[in-house]
């Protein structure tokens, strides 16, 4: 029997700005709801409702499930979607007249909107409940990551920071979904020896790891990472599958990559008449996805051909073919190798089904739907592999991680290396406040705990992240000297044993993330 | 993040960024041009095209516009120092063979240095499988950072950051330990032969279906002796 694991990790950073009526950097968040998190709730309810017995994995990082949960949030993706549903009302019309070969396409947008702006009403505005339910119906296992997605190992030297991450993490978590979260999620598979102890002794039963940690262990595996790894304190680790997700995720081969899907880019925010799609865009006059796209990736070049949606879903049938087969042909190769029952940990990014890979919902059901026919396939989640008493490879896993290199290299380069003196020294600094100020309460405690608010969003992977890949590099950079300049604000303030009360006010109403948050765990004499 | 594909775009997309970008006439410039002219802006590099498989997939194009300028900062919120003016030296790995290494100076020993024509330099120390190896590395008093290279074995690295004058040594600071990356199977070469086997699984897992292996210096390099040990054989 070939055992899959398919772990899907939702996140993303927390961006929240009232202040502006719309801001650009919220729409990541709007997007991936309407093109990710409802179209998969809306898929694994009705297979649920089919009665289909698959299993999945689904990590929501403690800065998106804050916002998922945030009222004004809420109410600005209403009206987000209403704009969505204007628009597609007006493309329904035009596409009537022109560009006809757009017009089934604009009615699918619009009508997928309409479906997913009823769902999220019907959630009352909190999608996490949906998928509470089929936690609870056991389809799903739920869990979570470090509280702001830092990259762990970089932080190694910092033990007070690793346990704040991973402890606002799973306090997060049991806030939101009422339940203790026996899955960590290692922000991009960040991994150093030492950092399985702290997540076991904070009560998590697994973690995902690298695909490279086990043949580079300093332990001999004699399963090939097709088992579990016992790690030296008792954590289970499951190792991703580079080559079966790669055939998905390579942006050179994988499945979206098929000429046939639709093209992500070709988008008619940037092509149709600015006086159009003015009330859609940015202001002033700032052109930006709109999520209407007509168009089929074809290929490398500019003259794209139209979007054929059935051409598509039969292409999708037939990766889901590919992929199982893919899946069954390599379980068959390591059973003749005496490997029985091997474990596949597939592990995604959610938001490369639907969002990014628009096909990548429908590949998802018809996935689960196939493998389930399949005598040969079970879908299962880590903890039900752990529960099932699986044999273990035991390993010494060596600092790892999926970055580029497979280390710390795209979190720790040139173009954002100068980041880490300034975060190591709030952390330093984070620290002698609480030997400095211990048990505070009221204002000076609410001052502390927001200091360590500042300092866990700015140590979030994501803002590194960027400044590698460069693309929102000046957003990152602002942010994060914004929150490491706010930490300095509470650090020189309780120097001097004040508090700055127009600056508290501001930074909570502007920050509502950790309501719960407790600045003793960077006291390095709790750990 | 979803890396801008510029050449999948079209004209009047890149039209559009460019005009955003403030790149002269740019109306009038052709397809090829306009890629060239925006290249250039953002010193884009084969990197983005090829695309990293790990990359993560938000959405946008967002940097073709200066959304920074309007990120406003709370009250009392000033820029962050360009250094803390305390006398510290860290070490952070970076992959397995190059760690990263940063340091300051208080203002008044970097003014003693200065004054006194005192020469800096880090020293490392590295253990590894037991042996102690220690080099020098000659820094500037402006130097700030710096990229070590570090071996693979069973041990630890640190660095200090010294000064000297007339063999007058004095250590400043000395940065926490960082473990160095160990694999049994770069220890165990003698094993490989036997291992044939194991060596497919383990292959498995980590190669896509054109056969790239994933990228990772100690695997590669497991594999290269695997094949050394094949052709042996």
């Amino acid at each position: 029997m070939n055992k899959v694991n398919l772990i899907l990790h939702a996140h993303l950073p927390y961006v929240r700005h009232l202040e502006y009526p719309k801001f650009l950097e919220e729409n990541w968040l709007f997007e991936s709801l309407n093109e990710t998190y409802i179209p998969l709730l809306r898929m694994f309810e009705k297979l649920d409702m089919e009665g289909l017995g698959y299993h999945v994995s689904i990590c929501f990082s403690p800065t998106l499930v804050t916002m998922l949960t945030d009222g004004p949030l809420q109410e600005r993706f209403v009206d987000y979607m209403n704009g969505r549903i204007e628009l597609g009302e007006k493309e329904a019309e035009r596409t009537l007249h022109e560009d006809r070969e757009c017009h089934g396409m604009a009615l699918c947008y619009l009508e997928e909107a309409r479906t997913n702006l009823e769902m999220f009403e019907r959630c009352g505005r909190n999608i996490l409940i949906g998928y509470r339910n089929l936690s609870d119906r056991n389809r799903v296992e739920l869990l979570t990551t470090a509280a702001t997605h830092a990259y762990l190992p970089i932080y190694k030297n910092h033990p007070t920071a690793i346990k704040a991450q991973v402890v606002t993490g799973l306090r997060t978590y049991e806030r939101v979904f009422g339940q203790s979260s026996k899955g960590f999620w290692l922000p991009e598979c960040g991994y150093y020896p030492g950092l399985d102890k702290v997540l076991y002794d904070n009560g998590v039963m697994w973690c995902q790891l690298a695909s490279h940690s086990v043949i580079s262990a300093r332990d001999k595996s004699i399963y090939g990472g097709y088992k579990p790894v016992r790690l030296p304190s008792g954590l289970a680790g499951f190792p991703r599958d580079w080559s079966l997700t790669s055939l998905v995720w390579s942006s050179v081969s994988g499945y979206p990559c098929d000429g046939d899907n639709r093209d992500f880019y070709r988008d008619i925010g940037y092509y149709l008449p600015l006086d159009y799609v003015r009330p859609y865009i940015h202001e002033p006059e700032v052109r930006v996805f709109t999520g209407y796209k007509y168009h089929a990736i074809t290929g490398r070049t500019e003259n794209k051909r139209f979007y054929d949606y059935g051409k598509a879903m039969e292409k999708t049938a037939l990766h889901v073919e590919n992929y199982l087969y893919s899946i069954k042909r390599k379980g068959l190769a390591l059973e003749t190798s005496g490997i029985g029952d091997p474990i596949f940990n597939l592990c995604f990014d959610a938001e490369l089904f639907g969002h990014r890979w628009y096909e990548g919902i429908r590949f998802l059901e018809l996935f689960l739907r196939r493998g389930a026919e399949c005598d040969d396939i079970a879908f299962t989640t880590p903890m039900l592999s752990i529960l099932d008493g699986n044999e273990y490879d035991s390993l010494y896993v060596n600092e790892s991680s999926w970055g580029t290199g497979g280390y710390s290299d795209t979190w720790l380069d040139a173009s954002n290396s100068w980041i880490y003196r300034h975060i190591m020294k709030a952390l330093d600094r984070m620290e002698e406040l609480t030997h400095r100020f211990p048990e505070q309460g009221s204002l000076k405690g609410r001052f502390l705990n927001q200091a360590s608010r500042e300092v866990l969003l700015a140590m979030a992977s994501d803002w590194p992240c960027i400044m590698h890949d460069r693309t929102s590099v000046s957003y990152a950079e602002k942010r994060l000297r914004n929150h490491l300049g706010s930490f300095n604000v509470v650090y020189s303030s309780m120097c001097q044993n004040t508090v700055n009360t127009e600056w508290l006010i501001n930074a909570e109403r502007s920050s509502q993330i950790f309501p719960d948050m407790d600045y003793t765990l960077f006291d390095p004499d709790k750990l | 993040m979803i890396l801008v594909n510029i050449e999948s775009l079209s004209l009047s997309e890149l039209r559009s960024i460019a005009e955003q970008e403030g790149i002269e006439d740019s109306p009038i410039l052709d397809r090829e041009e306009l890629i060239d002219a925006l290249r250039e802006r953002y010193e884009d590099d084969d990197e983005a095209d090829s695309g990293d498989a790990n990359t993560r997939y938000l959405s946008g194009i967002t940097d073709f516009r200066g959304i920074g300028d309007y990120v406003g900062g709370l009250p009392g919120v000033v820029d962050l120092p360009d250094d803390y003016s305390e006398t510290e030296i860290h070490l952070v790995l970076r992959n397995c063979l190059w760690a990263y290494c940063y340091w300051t100076f208080s203002q008044q020993e970097a003014d003693e240095i200065a004054d006194t024509g005192r020469s800096v330099y880090l020293s490392v120390a590295i253990m590894v499988d037991g042996r102690m190896d220690r080099f020098e590395v000659p820094a500037a008093l402006g130097d700030s950072e710096w990229n070590l290279s570090i071996p693979y074995g069973d041990g630890w690295a640190e660095v200090s950051l010294v000064s000297e004058k007339d063999g007058d040594r004095r250590i400043h600071a000395v940065s926490k330990r960082i473990q160095l990356i160990d694999s049994y199977w770069l220890r165990h070469r003698d094993e490989m032969k036997s291992s044939d086997m194991l060596y497919r699984i383990y292959l498995s897992m980590l190669t896509t279906k054109e056969g790239a292996l994933v990228e990772n210096q100690v695997v590669e390099d497991i594999v290269e002796l695997f094949r050394e040990e094949d052709i042996a054989k």
